[in-house]
C-alpha cells in the first residue's frame, strides 16, 4: 500500500472500555465497541473506503458487521451511499459484530481496518484522493 | 491605513478537542483568553449538526458570546469534491454544497467564509449572487504550495474581476510565504532517528529545485534513515518553502490581491518563547499588511503537527502579532 495519512490526534481510536459482548436470546453471540475517527474533522460516511474487523487475526464476514451512528445502524455496503450521514470527529460510532458464541473469556486482539478518502485533498486530476488510515488494533480482555 | 483585528481559528485547539480535553465552550474561552477578538470555526470540525447549524448550537454560540465576549467571525468551509465513492462531484453539486455552507455561515453571523480551491473558478463565479443574498464574503484560501499570483489563483482573480462582485475574493494563508523548512517536521524526523545532516541535504536539494524522486534516491544513497520521507514529502507538499530571495516577489503578489482579501490566515507551526516562527517571516509579511488598506481579521491558525495542543502557542502568536503590529 502507498502513502496514507495517519493523524495521531486522538488518545484512542478504538475505545477499549466500550467493548461489550452481544447476546442473542441470552446467549453470547458477538461483540461491539466504539470507534472515534482519527482526524481533525468529521467525514461523510461515503468517504469510508474500507471497514473490516478482525478478531485474533480472523476476518469477520462483512455481512456480520454493522456501523451505527446517531442511533442509525447500517450494513457496511451502505456506507458508500451514506452521503448525507456526517460522522463528527468527536462522536464515536459503534461497530457491532455477530459471531457465534462470541469471543471466549481471556485476552484477544481486536483489529479494525478503516480507510477513508480525505475528500478535499485531490491527488492528480482523477478520482484520486489522499487516503486516511483511521484503523486501530487493541487487546481486550473478555470476562 | 489598515484596520486589523486579531482573531483565532478554533482549529488551533484541535488536539485538545479531539482528546475531549476541551469542549466547544472551552475552545471559545481559550481563544478569548489568548486575546482573540473573534474566532473562525471550521464547520466540519466543530459544528455538531453539520452541514446545518441547529438552533441548539446557535444558542450555545450566542451564550458564549455574552459570556466570553467573542463570537464567530469566519466560517471555514471544506469543499469535499471527493465525497462520492465513484466519481468527483461536478460543478453543479459543488456549488449546491457551498450554498449550504453559505446558509450555515449566515446563520452563525459570520461575514466571511473561507473556501478551498476544490471549488472550481467556474462554480465560484456562479456562487456570487448567492453570496450577495446572504451577505457573506467568500474567499478562496491561498494555501501553500499555491501563492497569491500562482496560475491557479490567477484564474480566481479573473473571476473576481469579471464579476466585479464584492463578495468574491481571497483568504491568503501566510504558510505560502515560508522561506525555511517546517520546524515540527524537522524535529519529528530527528526524534525518529534521522541524521540532521541528511535533513540539511534534503532542504538544500529542495531549494536548488531537485525533484523529489531524485532527492529521495540521493538521500537513500547517502544512508539517510527512511523516516526522512515524511519530512521530504512536506518539503515538496503543503509545507514547502522558497528561497529567502523569493520573498520580496511573493510579497508583491500579496499586495496585488490584498484589495480582494477578506481575511488573513496567520498560519504557524511553532513559536519559541521569544515568539519567532522559524519558517514563516512574520516581520516582513505583517509590515506589508500594516501599510496596506486591509480591513478585517488576521486569524491565527496553529497547525499542531507536534500534537502538543495549541493553547500556549496561540497565546504566543497573538502576542507576537500585537508586538509586530504595535497594537
Amino acid at each position: 500500500m502507498g502513502f496514507a495519512m495517519r493523524m495521531q490526534i486522538n488518545n484512542e481510536i478504538i475505545k477499549k472500555d466500550s467493548y461489550r459482548d452481544i447476546y442473542i436470546d441470552g446467549r453470547k453471540h458477538g461483540f461491539e465497541f466504539e470507534v472515534q475517527l482519527a482526524y481533525y474533522r468529521g467525514h461523510y460516511l461515503s468517504d469510508i473506503e474500507l471497514l473490516e474487523v478482525c478478531a485474533d487475526g480472523e476476518k469477520i464476514p462483512q455481512e456480520a458487521v454493522t456501523f451505527e451512528l446517531n442511533g442509525k445502524e447500517m450494513p457496511i455496503y451502505k456506507l458508500n451511499y451514506a452521503m448525507t450521514e456526517f460522522w463528527s470527529q468527536v462522536v464515536p460510532a459503534r461497530i457491532r459484530v455477530i459471531k457465534k458464541d462470541g469471543l471466549p473469556a481471556g485476552e484477544h486482539e481486536l483489529e479494525l481496518k478503516l480507510m477513508l478518502r480525505i475528500p478535499y485533498m485531490q491527488l492528480g486530476p482523477d478520482h484520486n484522493f489522499m487516503p486516511l488510515d483511521s484503523g486501530d488494533r487493541v487487546r481486550v480482555t473478555v470476562e | 491605513m489598515s484596520k486589523i483585528k486579531l482573531g483565532a481559528t478554533l482549529f488551533c485547539y484541535g488536539t485538545e478537542y479531539a482528546r475531549y480535553k476541551y469542549d466547544f465552550e472551552e475552545c471559545v474561552k481559550q481563544a478569548a483568553l489568548a486575546g482573540a477578538e473573534g474566532y473562525e470555526i471550521v464547520a466540519t470540525q466543530m459544528i455538531p449538526s453539520y452541514p446545518g447549524v441547529s438552533d441548539e448550537f446557535l444558542g450555545l454560540v450566542q451564550r458564549l458570546k455574552v459570556q466570553y465576549g467573542i463570537g464567530p467571525v469566519g466560517y471555514g468551509a471544506n469543499n469535499d469534491k471527493g465525497m462520492r465513492w465513484d466519481r468527483n462531484l461536478n460543478d453543479d453539486e459543488m456549488l449546491a454544497d457551498t450554498i449550504l455552507d453559505l446558509k450555515a455561515a449566515h446563520k452563525l453571523g459570520c461575514k466571511v467564509m473561507r473556501s478551498q480551491y476544490m471549488l472550481s473558478p467556474a462554480a465560484f463565479e456562479r456562487l456570487a449572487p448567492y453570496a450577495e443574498l446572504y451577505d457573506v464574503k467568500v474567499g478562496i484560501e491561498i494555501h501553500n504550495p499555491e501563492t497569491p499570483c500562482s496560475p491557479l489563483m490567477k484564474q480566481y482573480l479573473e473571476v473576481i474581476q469579471k464579476t466585479g462582485s464584492k463578495h468574491l475574493g481571497f483568504v491568503p494563508d501566510f504558510g505560502c510565504f515560508a522561506t525555511a523548512p517546517n520546524k515540527p517536521h524537522w524535529m519529528k524526523a530527528i526524534s525518529a532517528g534521522v541524521n540532521e545532516e541528511h535533513l540539511e541535504m534534503a532542504a538544500k536539494m529542495r531549494s536548488e529545485g531537485v525533484d523529489i524522486e531524485t532527492a529521495r534516491e540521493r538521500l537513500m544513497q547517502a544512508g539517510a534513515h527512511p523516516a526522512i520521507n515524511a519530512a521530504l514529502q512536506g518539503m515538496y507538499g503543503f509545507v514547502q518553502f522558497r528561497a529567502k530571495e523569493a520573498l520580496p516577489g511573493l510579497l508583491e503578489e500579496l499586495k496585488e490581491i490584498l484589495p480582494h482579501s477578506f481575511e488573513m490566515h496567520g498560519k504557524f507551526h511553532y513559536l519559541s518563547e521569544e515568539c519567532v516562527e522559524p519558517s514563516i517571516p512574520y516581520d516582513e509579511i505583517l509590515a506589508v499588511l500594516k501599510e496596506s488598506d486591509f480591513e478585517g481579521y488576521l486569524i491565527c491558525e496553529y497547525e499542531d503537527e507536534l500534537y502538543c495542543g495549541g493553547t500556549e502557542f496561540t497565546k504566543r502568536q497573538i502576542a507576537m502579532e500585537k508586538k509586530i503590529l504595535e497594537m
